[in-house]
């Protein structure tokens, strides 16, 4: 075989897959040959807009045009044409992000057939989630009773090393082409200490191979062997995409942030059960974290409000950091951890950025999404309160600009059998 | 055997207790006294009183009202802006089940019972105390199409096992029905029945055997009253008694209407079928757990008796949870089905009012309803409604103080007290994590 040729074919594959790790919103809209969805445009009216990034505007009007929001104000122009729609006496949030889930690689659990969340082998950072996403998954579309327009979604079934690359999907679209974000939103690693050495091993091979990979691509190399995993290594050595570090123990954690200092990583942690017992650490070494578990149990040691109170005492002390659900089904339930976290000394303010600006800042997409501004992605809820309040309604939703129909699961059923009687 | 030891056991504390109580009631204040004062009370049954006071006396609620005088001695607990609801009822658990939730060699083990296998340490307690739970009814698993006889105990914590049963409270018995009763998860089931047709005629034939003895009884006692009215010298040799069945016994008790029957269901006709055979013998209802599709029966519900008992949201972690909508309490409330929200987790028991919130959140059930399906629908479900899950005078002082309406995002338990005794207050400064950041919490810095 003609090492040379390989190298060619090798570094076009490679510059692609670079490529599409950077690609903007507008490009992964559509496939090839499809036609970009046709936004209708709006004006909110009335609502009180919750910017999050911002002031609270009453009376505000959202004007949202090709789905993107184009002006925020409390006096806004809206182009003639442009079909109203009536928030008055309503609120208008940013859509909710959780930060990490396994959303669309699975429906119903208990069978191995609807099950898609895992692969074989120790080490797969070639597999980009969102690939198996099943846009028409009941799981996805009923997400929105808790106001989620946009989850972090990856394969982890069976905790190996390094399962994928997450992926980040809003919750509405006709393909996971069309859903996608970010294919590559973190480089996943189920982290122990355990697997410490192996890793080191691996991520010192991936960064010599990501070296290589740039010689070969400025025409330094006669002879570049090309690796399917090495090569999906690179976005996460050279720091163009975070790599998450599933960590919940304190060890765990610790070890974790040493490993990607010493790599030299741009790097998250995930997990974060231990979190409360180590601010000092988290802050000293500037961790951005993604915490989950607000409702787990303490252990028999610890006071029995240790995790609902982890988010108050992480923003006391200064700790950067989101709140994600980690589940499937339920991943609408989502805000009632945020809200326990909220009873428990939790800022709201701050309890609705772990869910939208602060989630989005630490995954690096706040230039699209996380709040309502200008620019930003028409990622929008019409609710009747504060969508972390237990008792909130969301009322409606628009993603990308288009609302989204209210055909999902729970709501069919609910008309359907409703009608029967008594409703 | 259950009935005997459920005898023993209400005779001697029972008498003691009542001996106690009189000489408590005309005496000083006893352990079991104590003044809430000031709080809005969530009656439940009769509105919200604000600013209203609840004096427990030697266990039991005595008065409620406006500025009541505390006796000498009985500990005053300060509600003022806070809110005093009853103690929170969980009539699905499986807490301080020390293994043997499921006897699962055979499908039918209706003579078990999980007082032989409770625990009264069980750490879970205290973390379900600090949720305002009072009351919890621990139960067999669903692996069985009749699995066995469940508990109501108070979460007593560090009080002898014997303190915490509910002595008053009906037999309940679990039975199963669908996936989990027919071993689906078994690659190869070898237990019968493997379909729920079958799970129908085990059904059937349980309590068509168990018919027959209540018969065979029947006709014996006829018989044995009529011996016993007959000449001496000519009756005779006595009948004999039916050969005593400790299966069938505890099964005829949901035929005499002595016991309550709890019936693990997730599908519309796995319920369906369970009321057709209860219909054909007689029984009068039940209450169905999780009937996560209940919703679609719901008339059927109300019109043959059953009531329910729910998550709140929980749905897609198998095929059969894949129809259960968060919609399910509006339907059920508005078709007139009883429906209680359970946790059957030690962990989600910590916050079943968060839980009833969903209610709100889901169609609009109005808050008290909501607040009823941790309460007195709960403590009706379990046939204990004459002493829990309302704030009345006569029944037993069990209360939870919330900091803010039980249903606000900002609510926590300050304090849960059963029969008129503290078990949870947030203020002991070695049970909380972040009271430093709670300067409402009426705590000192360090």
């Amino acid at each position: 075989m003609n090492p040379g040729k390989e190298g060619d074919a090798t570094m076009n594959t490679w510059s692609i897959r670079r490529a599409a790790g950077a690609m903007t919103l507008a490009l992964i809209l559509a496939l090839p040959g499809v036609a970009e969805a046709q936004h209708d445009d709006y004006a909110i009216t009335g609502g009180t807009v919750v910017t999050v990034s911002g002031q609270t505007i009453q009376n505000g009007t959202v004007l949202v045009q090709d789905g993107f929001i184009t002006a925020v104000g409390s006096n806004v122009t809206i182009p003639a044409g442009v079909e109203r729609f009536d928030a008055s006496g309503k609120f208008v949030y940013p859509g909710l992000i959780d930060s990490g889930t396994g959303l669309g690689l699975q429906e119903a659990g208990g069978m191995a057939g609807p099950v898609d969340n895992y692969e074989l082998g120790p080490y797969n950072p070639h597999i980009e989630a969102y690939i198996g996403i099943d846009h028409a998954s009941e799981m996805l579309g009923v997400q929105r009773v808790g106001g989620f327009t946009t989850v972090v979604t990856g394969l982890n079934g069976r905790g190996e090393p390094i399962p994928g690359y997450d992926s980040m999907i809003d919750l509405w679209g006709w393909t996971p082409q069309a859903m996608a974000v970010e294919k590559r939103i973190g480089l996943r690693v189920n982290w122990s200490e355990g697997r410490a050495d192996d890793l080191k091993t691996y991520f010192l091979e991936a960064k010599a191979y990501a070296e290589r990979a740039e010689m070969a691509e400025a025409g330094e190399l006669v002879e570049f062997d090309w690796d399917v995993r090495m090569d999906g290594m690179i976005p996460a050595v050279t720091g163009e995409v975070p790599v998450i570090f599933e960590a919940r123990e304190e060890d765990a954690i610790r070890s974790a942030v040493e490993f990607a200092e010493e790599m030299g990583l741009r790097y998250i942690i995930r997990g974060g059960r231990d979190a409360w017992k180590m601010t000092d650490f988290l802050v000293e070494h500037d961790v951005k974290l993604l915490f989950s578990g607000v409702h787990s149990s303490p252990g028999q040691d610890e006071p029995y409000d240790a995790h609902y109170a982890t988010p108050a005492l992480l923003q006391e002390a200064g700790v950067d950091f989101a709140i994600y659900s980690g589940g499937v089904a339920n991943v609408f339930s989502l805000t009632y951890e945020v809200g326990m976290a909220v009873a428990f000394g939790l800022p709201m303010d701050k309890a609705l950025r772990s869910v939208t600006l602060d989630a989005a800042r630490i995954l690096g997409v706040d230039d699209r999404l996380g709040s309502i501004d200008e620019g930003k992605v028409a990622n929008l809820l019409i609710t009747t309160g504060n969508p972390v309040d237990y008792t909130s309604q969301v009322e409606t939703m628009f993603v990308r600009g288009e609302k989204v129909p209210w055909d999902d699961k729970f709501n069919r059923l609910l008309r359907r059998y409703r009608a029967r009687a008594g409703g | 055997m259950r009935s005997a030891q459920w005898l023993e056991r209400s005779k001697v504390p029972g008498l003691v207790l009542a001996f106690l109580m009189t000489l408590a009631c005309s005496g000083p204040a006893s352990a079991q006294d104590l003044l809430v004062r000031g709080g809005t009370v969530i009656t439940i049954t009769n509105g919200d009183l604000p600013n209203t006071d609840v004096l427990i006396r030697d266990g039991k609620i005595t008065e409620i009202g406006e500025n009541l005088t505390a006796p000498d001695g009985v500990r005053i607990i300060d509600a003022q802006g806070r809110f005093v609801m009853p103690g929170i009822l969980d009539d699905h658990s499986h807490m301080g089940v020390d293994r043997g939730i499921n006897e699962g060699s055979r499908s039918v083990v209706p003579e078990v019972s999980i007082a032989d296998v409770i625990r009264h340490d069980d750490p879970s307690f205290f973390t379900a105390l600090a949720g305002g739970i009072t009351t919890i009814h621990t139960m067999h698993g669903s692996a069985n199409s009749i699995g066995g006889q469940n508990e109501v105990i108070k979460l007593k914590w560090g009080r002898p096992w014997e303190e915490l049963v509910i002595e008053e409270a009906p037999i309940t018995l679990k039975l199963a029905l669908g996936e989990n009763v027919r071993r689906s998860s078994s690659d190869n089931p070898t237990r019968y029945p493997r379909s729920r047709a079958g799970v129908a005629e085990v059904m059937r034939e349980s309590f068509q055997k168990a018919q027959n003895y209540l018969d065979a009884w029947e006709e014996y006692e006829a018989k044995k009253a009529a011996w016993d009215r007959a000449n001496r010298r000519t009756r005779g040799v006595a009948p004999l008694p039916p050969k005593r069945d400790l299966q069938l016994e505890a099964l005829a008790g949901a035929l005499n209407g002595t016991t309550i029957l709890r019936v693990h269901g997730y599908r519309a006709d796995e319920m369906a079928m369970m009321m057709e055979v209860a219909n054909e013998f007689g029984i009068p209802g039940g209450v169905f757990e999780h009937a996560l599709d209940g919703y679609k029966i719901a008339p059927e519900l109300a019109a043959n008796g059953w009531a329910t008992s729910v998550f709140a949201d929980s749905w897609g972690y198998k095929i059969e949870a894949y129809e259960a909508i968060p919609y399910k309490m509006l339907i059920h409330y508005e078709n007139g089905v009883r429906t209680s929200i359970n946790s059957d987790s030690a962990e989600r028991v910590r916050r079943l009012y968060q839980e009833a919130a969903r209610g709100v959140k889901y169609g609009g059930v109005p808050e008290n309803e909501c607040l009823k399906m941790i309460t007195i629908n709960a403590a009706l479900n379990l046939g204990i409604e004459d002493l829990v899950g309302s704030i009345e005078v006569g029944k037993d002082g069990d209360i939870a103080i919330f900091s803010h309406y039980p249903l606000d995002t900002a609510t926590r338990v300050e304090m849960t007290i059963i029969e008129g005794e503290v078990y949870f207050d947030r203020s002991e400064a070695d049970v909380a994590a972040n009271w430093v950041l709670d300067p409402d919490s009426g705590k000192e810095t360090p």
